[in-house]
């Protein structure tokens, strides 16, 4: 091929041009590029028009001599084939041979497009920019996604940031935000709520040059000074000063900030406003203060114990139950423990576990401690958690100790009395009992002694209905004989019969008198029920005798005179008295 | 390099580890950029500071870190983005082996701001070929070790690669033969 001086073969034209068309004057396609034959194979010896359209220029006549005119414009062909490849190149007329020469490369969308096509890289002349330009768009696509990825991302970031700026903004607390010299950059709504100052009268001072006053305690100054000079966080809780002087108090946290070199770049502090709080405690100490004196006055034994320190505090000098003074005893539960009596210290240490488990919460403790002179005391003990750490765990315990000693000896007392009372009722033939008339109008009893079930055979709560034991010919004279004792409080004595259903009746003597009167204004009478069915048969017995001989007496024939001591007469029977009247 | 090598470090660690892991090597490598833009250059030394990271946060040589790297570039980053464009280089791993030179002479222009590395092919045998890398950049080897390897699966054919030369050796770039 002889090209105005430039001689090519064939191959070589084809590594140059590989999607090239030689169109002869008769319009047939003498030879085409090897790279156009992949996507187009068949066309060669073919006619141009039969397998290829032009697209642009359209307004021309695709013929041979028109054809020739188009050296100087962009030439757009399209293949005949059902799906239609594109070719963009250029045309150039060979006049001595009267051929046509395409020059040119597919265009293409997308590399995917190239590779449907089953072209690749090497199908492409070295200088042809399309696979390139296909590069280019993928690159460009991949980034376009790259933007609207980071578009989303920032998004969100100023969403959060936002956020943040609003929490910050609307903290309920004060937030404050300084350079690295500690003076002002920021400060939040509530700042400017609590302390009356406005954002633009603080910006650039630091916070203690105007927030500190007479009150403020100078060694939280120091700290929170040395703290900042030194770029470090701090914890105070500080009295501080409004615009109007006011005083109120705070907690602050405050927090360097420092940049990836780990250099301080300023601070961040959240200002709690606590002045209530320290309201509260102040009362709460004053209350236990108060209550505490109180306690000691009445006479107990003020105490805490601190776990974590295992140390014991006495509030009292003086250990009257020990004998020992407190500095003896201060810090020092092991004396404590080991004054306790050897047979109750089981239930200290008992006790000491379950508030270590979290059993308890509070207790109450009764056992004996021995005195430095030997005497054995009695100690009331009762204590409750005030402080636990966020496991739920015991911090401090505080408690009274009460001296019970005369209480417990009165106990012990009373105990023995009943002892006796229960011994002595047992033990006697009859039953004892107290009998009380309430202020509401109604009776009944408070105590009955157990031995009613042996004499007669009836449980004591069930004699509480004693009514219905009582022979109906006696319930109306018990019933009057009540009324009166309890109008009179005079003694009460009856004879009655107890029946029994189907077991026959007991004869009873019932004797009480009044004893006291309760604190609810019951009047209680104590009594005493004995067995007299023996007696009241005997006596029966003696009256159906006497009446028998006195009977036999009056209707014998014979007369009886009875005289007493001094010769009076206490008898004479019918027979004397007719004797007498005969003679 | 451009981001997307730095992006592709980061999708290789988010995939395999977590973002968790993701934050604390950013931390370790002390990088304050929360993202990459592929088509934008960033300074190599971010990506070397990444790998660094990524080899001490995981306790993983960091010649294991780049070869890892690399065939997650070819399989993951350069099949999942540019499959197109891969397909073209070639339909074995030989032709795109071949091809190999004339990709990265075009690419040069299509990314101003890189200079990528060179490569030359020689020795071509029915199975093997040597692959020579030309590179103004140190301690890369390990990475087109991985490139290699990466072909290899994405071809699906078993390789064997072998460095034959290399610059710590003195010569003046590194040479591997790639047989399969």
């Amino acid at each position: 091929m002889n090209t105005s001086g430039f001689i090519f073969d064939k191959e070589q034209f084809n590594r140059l041009f590989p999607f090239y068309i030689l169109v002869n004057k008769n319009m047939i396609i003498e030879s085409y590029g090897h790279s156009l034959e992949k996507i187009y194979p068949g066309c060669s010896g073919k006619k141009f028009l039969d397998h290829f359209i032009l697209s642009r220029p359209e307004y021309i006549s695709p013929e041979f001599a028109q054809l020739q005119s188009l050296g100087s414009q962009v030439i757009i062909l399209r293949t005949n084939q059902s799906i239609q490849r594109v070719l963009r190149g250029q045309i150039e007329y060979l006049l001595n041979e009267e051929q046509i020469l395409f020059i040119g490369s597919p265009w293409f969308d997308s590399i995917e497009e190239v590779t449907d096509s089953k072209l690749g890289l090497h199908d492409f002349a070295y200088h042809d920019p399309m696979i390139d330009l296909l590069h280019l768009l993928k690159t460009q696509e991949i980034a376009n996604s790259d933007l609207k990825h980071l578009v989303e991302t920032v998004n969100k970031q100023r969403t959060e940031l936002k956020l943040l700026s609003k929490i910050a903004e609307d903290n309920i607390n004060s937030v404050i935000i300084a350079n690295e010299k500690g003076e002002i950059n920021w400060v939040n709504k509530s700042f400017t709520k609590v302390t009356g100052y406005q954002l633009e009268e603080v910006i650039g001072k630091k916070p203690g040059s105007f927030l500190q006053g007479p009150g403020t305690d100078q060694k939280t100054i120091s700290y929170v000074r040395k703290q900042i000079q030194s770029g470090e966080s701090f914890y105070a809780e500080m009295l501080n000063y409004k615009k109007d002087k006011k005083p109120y108090w705070v907690r602050i946290q405050g927090q360097s900030i420092r940049n990836k070199h780990n250099e301080l770049t300023g601070f961040f502090a959240l200002e709690e406003d606590i002045t209530e709080q320290k309201e509260t405690a102040e009362k709460i100490a004053d209350t236990e203060r108060r209550f505490r004196l109180a306690l000691e006055k009445i006479g107990d034994y003020v105490w805490e114990h601190d776990f974590r320190t295992g140390k014991t505090i006495f509030s009292k000098s003086e250990n009257e139950f020990l004998g020992y003074t407190t500095s003896e005893l201060t810090n020092n539960q092991k004396l404590w423990w080991e004054n306790v009596s050897k047979e109750d210290t089981h239930l200290l240490e008992e006790n000491d576990l379950k508030y270590r488990n979290r059993e308890i919460d509070s207790h109450n403790l009764e056992y004996r401690v021995i005195h430095k002179n030997g005497i054995i005391k009695w100690v009331l003990d009762r204590g409750v958690v005030i402080e636990k750490d966020e496991l739920g765990n015991p911090l401090r315990v505080t408690g009274t100790h009460t001296d019970i000693t005369h209480i417990k000896q009165t106990e012990e007392e009373l105990a023995q009395r009943v002892r006796q009372f229960q011994s002595l009722s047992e033990n006697i033939p009859g039953v004892i009992y107290e009998f009380e008339f309430r202020e509401d109008g109604t009776d009944g009893f408070r105590y009955i002694s157990p031995a009613i079930e042996t004499i007669f055979n009836i449980k004591p709560a069930d004699f509480a209905q004693y009514i219905n034991y009582i022979h109906p010919h006696d319930r109306a004279r018990i019933i009057e004989k009540n009324e009166y004792c309890k109008k009179t409080l005079q003694p009460f004595y009856d004879e009655s019969r107890l029946i029994y259903t189907g077991q026959g009746l007991k004869w009873i003597a019932i004797h009480s008198s009044f004893s006291y009167i309760e604190k609810n204004g019951s009047k209680v009478f104590t009594g005493f029920l004995m067995d007299i069915t023996e007696r009241k048969n005997a006596e029966e017995a003696l009256r159906t005798n006497e009446e028998k001989y006195r009977s036999i007496i009056a209707n014998m024939n014979l007369g009886l005179l009875e005289l007493d001591i001094n010769e009076d007469i206490t008898f004479a029977n019918q027979s004397f008295c007719d004797m007498r009247s005969t003679v | 390099m451009y981001g997307i090598v730095n992006k592709a470090i980061e999708e290789l660690v988010l995939s395999n580890f977590g973002e968790e892991k993701w934050e604390l090597i950013k931390k370790r490598g002390d990088l304050e950029l929360d993202f990459f833009i592929s088509n934008q250059p960033y300074d190599d030394a971010i990506t070397y500071q990444l790998a660094k990271a990524v080899s001490e946060e995981m306790n993983i040589p960091l010649g294991e870190v780049f070869t890892a790297f690399g065939e997650w570039w070819i399989l993951k980053t350069g099949k999942e983005k540019y499959g197109g464009l891969m397909q073209s280089g070639g339909s074995s791993l030989k032709e795109f082996l071949i091809n190999l030179p004339a990709f990265h002479n075009r690419v040069l222009l299509i990314y101003p701001k890189l200079t990528p590395p060179e490569f030359k092919i020689s020795h071509i045998e029915e199975n093997s070929i040597q692959v020579h890398y030309f590179s103004k950049r140190e301690g890369l080897q390990q990475f087109v070790r991985g490139l290699l390897q990466g072909l290899g699966k994405m071809y699906q054919v078993n390789t064997v690669i072998e460095l034959l030369e290399s610059r710590e050796e003195g010569s003046s770039h590194e040479v591997f033969k790639v047989s399969w």
